[in-house]
Parts: C-alpha cells; sequence; structure tokens
C-alpha cells in the first residue's frame, strides 16, 4: 500500500520540478526572445518539389514579377501589404498534362521566419501544405498534417481566418497564423497570375 | 457513545462527504477537460472590445473583437468585416494617429498592425526591445503627436517612434512578477506543462477521474456496500 503512494507523491513532486524549470526556461528566454535559433529542416527545397510534384515527370519554374496594376489589386484581395518584389511558380507535368502549382514561401512566425510548400492543383485548390525549415524553439506542432490538412481543397474564395476556418494549434498561435496567411497569399497570387476568369478580365 | 458507534457515524460521514466531494470531480474533470478542448463548446462569444471614429470620414467607425476589425460606414448601424491576410484576434484596441488621420492601428493579444491608408491595406507592426519576452501580451495601446506610439503590455510599458519602428522599456520588463505563478498552475492543471504528451496525458486522467467518480456514485446508491467491505 506504501509503495504506490510513494510513486504518487515522486510522480507529482517530478512534474512540479518540471513545470517550476518550464517557468525559470521562458525567464532565461527575457534575456534573448529570439534565442539560439533552432532551425530544424524537415525538407530541402528539392525534397519538397519531389514531394508535392511526385507524380510528375517534368518540372520547371517561372518568375513573375507583378505590374503597379497586379500589385496594387493583389493588395485590395489581400489587405495586406505585398513586400516581395516577385514570385517564383514551380510548376510540374505529366505527358503534356498541368500537375499544379507550388510556391516555397517564407513567414514570419512569433519571432522567425517559417519555410514552407504550399501545392496547388490544376484546378488552383491546395492539395499539399508541408513546412520545410522551422526555426523557433517551440510551436513546431504547426508541421503536423493534423494542422496543415486543413488547408487541403481551399481556393481563394475561402478566407482562412484563424481559429475560425482553420483552427491555430494550442500554444503556436503565431505560427499557424504565419502559415494561414501564406497558404492564402499563395491563393491570391496563383488566382491573379493563372486563373482563367483572372486572364479574360 | 461506543467505539462502534463512533466507527460506523464515521463511516456513514465519510460516504456522504466523499458523494459530495464526488460532485466537485465530476465538475473539475469536465471543465478541465473542455478546456482542453474548447472548440467542442462551439463559437465563442464575440463581444466588441474598441472602438475608434474615422476623424475623416463622418459616420465611419472602425471596431475590434475577438476575431479582427470591422468597419461601420453608417454611424455603426451595420459592420462589414475588415479585409486583412492576417487579422489579428482580440483586438483591444483600435486608434487613428493624431499626426495623420489616414494613419490607423488595431492592437490584438499578440499582434500590433497598421495601416496607412485609413484601413484599407495593412501591415505587421514588429514590436522588438531588449527583453522582450517570448510570449508578451499586449494589454493597450496609445498614440501621441510625433509618431510616438505607447503598448502598455502584460510585462511593463513599451515607447515606440517612428511609427513603431523602433521600442524601448519605459517600464522594466524586471519590474514585474519573475515568475508567472498563475499560468504555473494552469499549465499543472491542465497538463500543458508537458506540452501536447501532458494534455493527452491530463485527458486520460480526467477520463479515469469521471469513471471512478460515477462507478463510486453507482456503488455508493447500493447502500454503500463497498464501504462496508
Amino acid at each position: 500500500m506504501r509503495q504506490p503512494l510513494k510513486l504518487m507523491l515522486v510522480a507529482t513532486a517530478l512534474i512540479f520540478v518540471c513545470a517550476v524549470g518550464t517557468v525559470q526556461g521562458q525567464d532565461q528566454l527575457t534575456e534573448s526572445p529570439d534565442g539560439p535559433e533552432a532551425v530544424k529542416v524537415y525538407y530541402t527545397p528539392d525534397e519538397a518539389l519531389a514531394k508535392v510534384f511526385a507524380k510528375a515527370d517534368s518540372l520547371w519554374s517561372e518568375e513573375w514579377t507583378p505590374t503597379s496594376k497586379e500589385r496594387s489589386e493583389l493588395e485590395n484581395r489581400l489587405g495586406w501589404v505585398v513586400a516581395e518584389e516577385s514570385f517564383v511558380v514551380h510548376r510540374g507535368g505529366k505527358k503534356g498534362q498541368d500537375q499544379g502549382y507550388a510556391m516555397i514561401m517564407e513567414e514570419q512566425g512569433r519571432f522567425k521566419p517559417i519555410t514552407f510548400i504550399v501545392k496547388l492543383g490544376a484546378d488552383l485548390r491546395v492539395e499539399m501544405v508541408l513546412v520545410m525549415v522551422y526555426r523557433e524553439s517551440r510551436g513546431d506542432g504547426v508541421k503536423r498534417q493534423r494542422f496543415l490538412k486543413q488547408f487541403r481543397d481551399k481556393d481563394g474564395s475561402d478566407h482562412l481566418r484563424l481559429n475560425r476556418d482553420i483552427v491555430a494549434v494550442s500554444g503556436a498561435t503565431m505560427s499557424s497564423r504565419a502559415l494561414a496567411s501564406g497558404v492564402k497569399k499563395v491563393l491570391a497570387i496563383l488566382e491573379l497570375k493563372y486563373s482563367p476568369t483572372e486572364a479574360g478580365s | 457513545m461506543t467505539g462502534k458507534q463512533m466507527k460506523s457515524g464515521l463511516r456513514r460521514s465519510h460516504r456522504w462527504v466523499g458523494g459530495v466531494a464526488a460532485v466537485f470531480i465530476l465538475l473539475a474533470g469536465i471543465s478541465g477537460f473542455l478546456l482542453q478542448h474548447p472548440s467542442w463548446l462551439g463559437p465563442a462569444a464575440n463581444p466588441t472590445l474598441a472602438v475608434a471614429a474615422d476623424p475623416l470620414v463622418p459616420g465611419r467607425l472602425l471596431r475590434g473583437n475577438h476575431w479582427g476589425v470591422e468597419e461601420s460606414t453608417d454611424d455603426g448601424r451595420t459592420w462589414r468585416e475588415v479585409n486583412m491576410l492576417a487579422a489579428p484576434t482580440d483586438v483591444v484596441r483600435v486608434i487613428f494617429s493624431p499626426d495623420d488621420p489616414l494613419l490607423v492601428y488595431a492592437l490584438g493579444r499578440y499582434i500590433l498592425v497598421g495601416s496607412q491608408d485609413g484601413g484599407r491595406i495593412w501591415r505587421d507592426i514588429p514590436v522588438r526591445a531588449k527583453g522582450f519576452p517570448p510570449d508578451l501580451t499586449y494589454l493597450d495601446l496609445g498614440a501621441a503627436p510625433g509618431g510616438f506610439l505607447y503598448l502598455l503590455t502584460g510585462n511593463g510599458l513599451l515607447a515606440g517612434s517612428d511609427e513603431g519602428r523602433s521600442w524601448e522599456w519605459r517600464s522594466s520588463p524586471d519590474d514585474g512578477p519573475s515568475r508567472d505563478w498563475r499560468r504555473l498552475i494552469h499549465d499543472l492543471h491542465t497538463g500543458q506543462v508537458l506540452g501536447a504528451t501532458g494534455r493527452r496525458i491530463t485527458d486520460i486522467g480526467a477520463l479515469a477521474l469521471l469513471f471512478i467518480t460515477v462507478t463510486g456514485l453507482v456503488l455508493l446508491r447500493r447502500n454503500g456496500k463497498t464501504f462496508r467491505q
């Protein structure tokens, strides 16, 4: 009878020590919020492109520099300043068939940028999102497909608002926000550039 | 009173106090479980947290709420969501610059955004200062002539110059309590102290507590036979 009691006491004490340690760890981070960079590379650009265009037999890239009118249109759609001068769009084909589009994006998380790839099908709907590089010490739950799957099948008409359309990862709100806004930006860019209705207008 | 009577009275009171305590355990278990999964409770209420009147356009208002910023052009009768790529959540302050009425700021719990065209196109305003803690929460914002901003945070007051391009502490972040005990207790209660695994362990613990409490109550109804065994 005393043995389980001792075990319970030891477990409670351990949890408490861990908790205090966590809070003290936060105090140490106060000295340098960006902290030592904890870079975790999950995919290199080549690996990410190979994964998202797994079925493609040819890959190529196109660079798009929007005109001032296009930039203004993009900013109006997003309600947000677009800082990038130009965008690189990766494309894939299989036996002459369009395999869709992919963009490698970098969006600011809490302190550091997150690099990720967004793959859209030929119908301009999201097929896959992968986190390629995560640089912060915590919050990397956004790399999990449980979170990233939420973007599948979304298109330019979806708002992708955090905690309404996309459920943020608990404890990684800023990283979730970065991913959601990055995907939304990709959808707006590719729709503006490649949508047949846009091209016709 | 004999020893036997005392024992019997103690047993009876133990049973009933145990029954009452079980209700509290049930409440704590269920509420703790729901704390872990807030999305199960459906959409949260969305009260207005801040409002600001456009100094240039009569009848135009901006208001902040849990989901972002909304705009009214008919003196607050109807509202529509302001389009933003990365809208801040829990917007506690919307403020027009006293220097330039086209400059408008919206302060969320972790994010400060600004617009230079009265609220059409927005951008993040990064707040960086020495000793900036990782989980800093923003509480309020003031704008003063000359492009000065004052940001009240959970750790002290930050002063921003040049429309928020540079920041420095006015009251030191070390002035506040060095250890957030409330958060520690909350994290212990919800298991968040051990991250995602801790939350799963707490879920299992809460379910186990609920199970033994419910079964205990069922057994209690059977004349407390278990207590006599």
